[in-house]
């Protein structure tokens, strides 16, 4: 139960009281003299101030009401005894920003609290399923009126590294709220969910409350970090840091850069309120390896004060473009310094191709990546591609593209390292491809007529999955190459995206939440693998899975830190793993939960289960206003 | 008769026989019924004292000359009459309660009046709000008997203003008249205070005997108010809100005992004669039994 409406009810007592003496009718009497009366009263005040105040009905009356509405704003319940019970899904956040210290506890602490409190107000018939949220909803008790279970489940309940994805937990919710008659759901959570305009129908199904008695507390943390080879100077390389203060004041932040166990740089940063402020470390004489960048300070959620990011190597991607000469492309991979380039015409590329064996391909193949310029060979070579402005017959499942004239960009994947740092707008294209999209289809750029730029993978016999990056369109066509400062970084981040993919060579850094993939090189022996498990920071040993690529996966990584891949004790690689989040190191709770039509307000207290016995203080306080008006009435005469 | 009013014939009966005490030396204008204890003309014999250059041949004892050679002048008690100033206070807060303090206080003054002048004494009367006003005498006599008794049953309250009793006080205090027997009839409730008007009525000398009495009427004693109430002052017309409980009641009672302790305690330090009376005590009683008590009249 909150203190705010009697903390309210508290502040208007003596206005309340002012209002009793204002609206006392007294009764003139006239008195010899009222010198002893003043005597009296005044030495009555000085002995007893307060007994003024005794035995003034009409006053306690008065006092006895405001007690009754302080208790029906308390909104007290009983458990309710009889009748049909209620279905209760409570939904408790314990995504990373959860663990955030508030003055009583940390915020999955008051969470906790606040389901403890619903179990409590359960009645004999009432129901109730417990799930936890974070980018992943794991249920924690089926439908049950076990309190004792229930309470147990929720003490169990663990902070965890992941970000929020309410939108996933309200799907699960919903469809296993659909078997239930008239089930209402509690998300209890610290505030932070972000928009999430794309659950409107499912919501407006539900009986859906938010609980959180989160305050919004000041944070600084690390949202982004990479490494980079500088652009001013080649073989330089840098770990970018992006340090964000989502405070309300400035603030001074000292943030330290370590190689390995070793501190190689420090620096001294303010960071405006509400801005952020990126961060250059030079880490050209580290070769490989884990770098760190942490954040010397105190506050409210120390997890994402700390960031990894995995060194390697730098490697020279070779580039093989087949198609008709293209003055913009040889400029644009004449530019990128990591990257050798030839070109062959596309009968050329054919006969190198028809010549070699595929056992000789994958040894040594002509180039790490391909790009296609216009013209596509009949089927995919065993090769990461860039197909522009043609495509080879898309793999099993895909519809054949359309066409669209005058397409206009709508949106693109930004979380994908293809486009990064990339927007799209203002460009003008004549026609493009347009495709269908499906399995094993993943779009980059979408435009009003559908996807004009996606990624495929071709599975060939014999070989992994082999990606490859469908431009839809002829870029001489369109303005792209024309000053639109996308087209060097496009050519720059595709490249470099599927030079590594082959390799093994894995993302810089991986946020909480998603898979760890590593690729073996051939020689690497499979029966090995098949033992190898990932090992999280905190000492937690998973089995690593494995696709029919090879490729070994973990689906899911909930802990920030290091995790290492190992075989037979023996690390065979590792990953560094960051939250890295804004929206969770964000901790400003919302009042609302956006839902882009329509909002549903946050509550700070808890409505139990049970009967509400609010109306019926309410209606108490009602008759004994009665009461007091009839006392009045009558003394006033 | 108009002033009889006051006194009923059965009173009066019991009263005739009645006379006005003082035990101090009194110092009349001219000679009355009573001895004084100055030496004076009266037949009634006191001392011989040497005879000196202009003393009166007449009393001069020529028997003692005879035998001693000396001349003696003899001396005589004086008769002198005795005064009573009666200071009645008539202000608003007078006229209140039931049985109502200005009629008591007007019956007091009638029967002592009365008592004085049948026995020749020298009566006056003095009324007082914020001012004093001398009503009547001094005089003396039976003669005077009708006017007094007709002029203290026309005395009613002034509605005028609040209570003075200093300055009042100090008006009789400076005239003229010295000694004799001064009786103030009044409720005390003056917010000035009571002292400094008793001090004036102190500074008449030591000759005269002064009675106070304090007269409240049963409502004030007792009163009889609950609820929340504003008390208007009759006099002055200032409010007091209060919210009457048996607390503050019983408060309201300590702090008039307190009260009329103060006038007690002060008083009788200083040789007044302090009687307070409810005005619920039957008046007969009072004059008959209290004052007699207290040695005002025999």
């Amino acid at each position: 139960m909150s203190l705010i409406p009697v903390f309210w009810l508290l502040v208007f007592l003596p206005a309340l009281v002012a209002l009793y003496f204002l609206k006392l009718k007294r009764k003139d009497i006239l008195v010899s003299s009222t010198l002893l009366w003043k005597r009296s009263l005044e030495d009555f005040r000085v002995n007893a101030p307060f007994q003024k105040l005794r035995r003034n009905w009409l006053l306690l009356l008065q006092l006895f009401v405001f007690l009754l509405l302080i208790f029906a704003a308390w909104r007290p319940r009983v458990a309710a005894k009889l009748g049909a019970g209620r279905s209760l899904i409570v939904l408790v956040d314990n995504s990373a920003s959860t663990s955030a210290k508030e003055n009583e506890g940390t915020r999955l602490e008051l969470e906790k609290g606040e389901a403890l409190e619903l179990v409590h107000g359960m009645g004999d018939a009432d129901r109730m399923a417990l799930f936890s949220f974070s980018s992943k909803t794991t249920p924690r008790e089926p439908l049950t009126g076990d309190k004792a279970r229930l309470e147990s489940r929720i003490k169990e309940i663990e902070a965890t590294a992941l970000p929020t994805d309410l939108g996933q937990a309200l799907r699960v919710v919903g469809s296993y709220s659909e078997a239930l008659t008239s089930p209402e759901v509690c998300v209890i959570g610290d505030g932070c969910y972000g928009g999430l305009s794309l659950l409107q129908s499912e919501v407006k199904r539900m009986n859906i409350k938010f609980l959180g008695k989160s305050t919004a507390l000041d944070n600084a943390g690390i949202t982004e970090i990479d490494v980079r080879t500088s652009f001013e100077a080649e073989k330089k390389t840098e770990v970018f840091a992006l340090v964000e203060n989502f405070g309300r004041s400035p603030a001074r932040i000292t943030a330290s850069f370590s190689l390995g166990d070793e501190l190689k740089d420090a620096r001294e940063v303010e960071v405006p309120a509400g801005g952020s402020i990126p961060i250059l470390f030079d880490a050209s004489t580290f070769k490989e390896g884990i770098a760190a960048v942490s954040l010397d300070r105190e506050d409210a959620l120390p997890l994402d004060n700390r960031a990894w990011v995995q060194i390697s190597p730098p490697k020279q991607v070779s580039v093989l473009v087949v198609g008709k000469p293209n003055p913009w492309i040889d400029a644009v991979l004449k530019a990128t310094s990591s990257v050798g380039f030839q070109r062959l015409a596309l009968g050329e590329f054919a006969s190198l191709l028809s010549s070699a064996t595929p056992g000789e391909l994958e040894k040594t193949p002509p180039a790490d990546v391909l790009i296609f310029d216009r013209e596509a060979i009949s089927s995919p070579p065993p090769l990461p591609a860039i197909y522009l402005g043609c495509q080879p017959p898309l793999p099993p499942g895909l519809d054949p593209p359309g066409t669209k004239k005058l397409p206009v960009v709508v949106d693109w994947d930004r979380a994908h390292p293809v486009n990064r740092f990339l927007v799209y707008t203002d460009l003008y294209i004549e026609e493009s491809a347009v495709f269908r999209g499906g399995e094993g289809y993943r779009s980059l750029v979408d435009s009003d007529g559908g996807s004009i730029l996606g990624l495929v993978r071709y599975s060939l016999p014999g070989h992994r999955a082999i990606p490859a990056i469908l431009v839809g369109f002829d870029i001489l066509k369109s303005n792209w190459p024309l000053g639109h400062y996308s087209f060097p970084i496009f050519f720059s981040n595709a490249i470099a995206w599927l030079g590594s993919s082959l390799e093994g060579a894995r993302k810089a850094s991986t946020r909480t939440g998603e898979p760890l993939l590593y690729y073996p090189s051939p020689g690497e022996g499979l029966e090995a693998l098949s033992r190898a498990m990932f090992r999280s920071p905190g000492g937690h040993e998973f089995s690593a899975a494995r696709e029919a690529s090879g490729t070994l996966v973990l689906s899911s990584v909930e802990e920030a830190g290091v995790y290492d891949l190992v075989v037979d004790g023996k690390a065979l690689a590792r990953f560094p793993v960051g939250l890295l989040s804004a929206s969770e190191s964000r901790l400003t709770p919302s009042p609302k939960v956006d839902f882009g039509d329509f909002t549903i307000e946050v509550s700070s207290t808890v409505e139990a289960g049970g009967r509400e016995l609010w109306k019926w203080f309410a209606l108490g306080a009602l008759l004994f206003l009665f009461i007091e008006w009839q006392v009045y009435n009558r003394r006033a005469l | 008769m108009k002033g009889r009013r006051l006194l009923d014939e059965d009173f009066i009966s019991k009263i005739e026989q009645l006379e006005l005490v003082s035990r101090k030396i009194i110092s009349g204008a001219v000679k009355g019924d009573r001895l004084s204890k100055k030496r004076g003309h009266s037949n009634e014999f006191a001392d011989f004292r040497p005879y000196a250059a202009g003393d009166d041949l007449r009393f001069l004892d020529w028997n003692v000359y005879a035998r001693l050679d000396r001349l003696f002048l003899k001396l005589f008690l004086e008769e002198e009459d005795l005064s009573l100033t009666i200071l009645l206070d008539r202000s608003a807060s007078m006229d209140f309660g039931s049985p109502n303090k200005l009629e008591y206080s007007k019956k007091i003054a009638a029967a002592l009046g009365y008592i004085g002048l049948i026995n020749q004494d020298r009566v006056q009367l003095s009324v007082f709000a914020q001012v004093s006003r001398p009503l009547f005498g001094p005089a003396r006599g039976r003669r005077q008997l009708q006017r007094f008794l007709d002029i203290v049953e026309s005395i009613d309250a002034d509605g005028g203003g609040s209570t003075n009793l200093e300055r009042s006080c100090r008006e009789v205090a400076f005239s003229r008249q010295r000694g004799g027997i001064l009786l103030l009839l009044t409720d005390f409730l003056d917010r000035a205070g009571f002292e400094k008007a008793l001090k004036y009525l102190l500074a008449r000398g030591r000759s005269t005997e002064i009675f106070a009495i304090h007269l409240l009427s049963p409502q004030e004693i007792e009163p009889n108010l609950t609820g929340d109430l504003r008390l208007v002052d009759v006099e002055d017309g200032h409010a007091s809100e209060v919210s009457i409980h048996s607390a503050v009641l019983k408060n309201y009672r300590r702090t008039l005992e307190a009260f009329c302790e103060e006038i007690r305690s002060y008083s009788s330090s200083r040789g007044i004669h302090y009687v307070f009376t409810s005005t619920a005590l039957p008046f007969d009683k009072l004059v008959l039994e209290f004052l007699r008590r207290r040695g005002l009249i025999r």
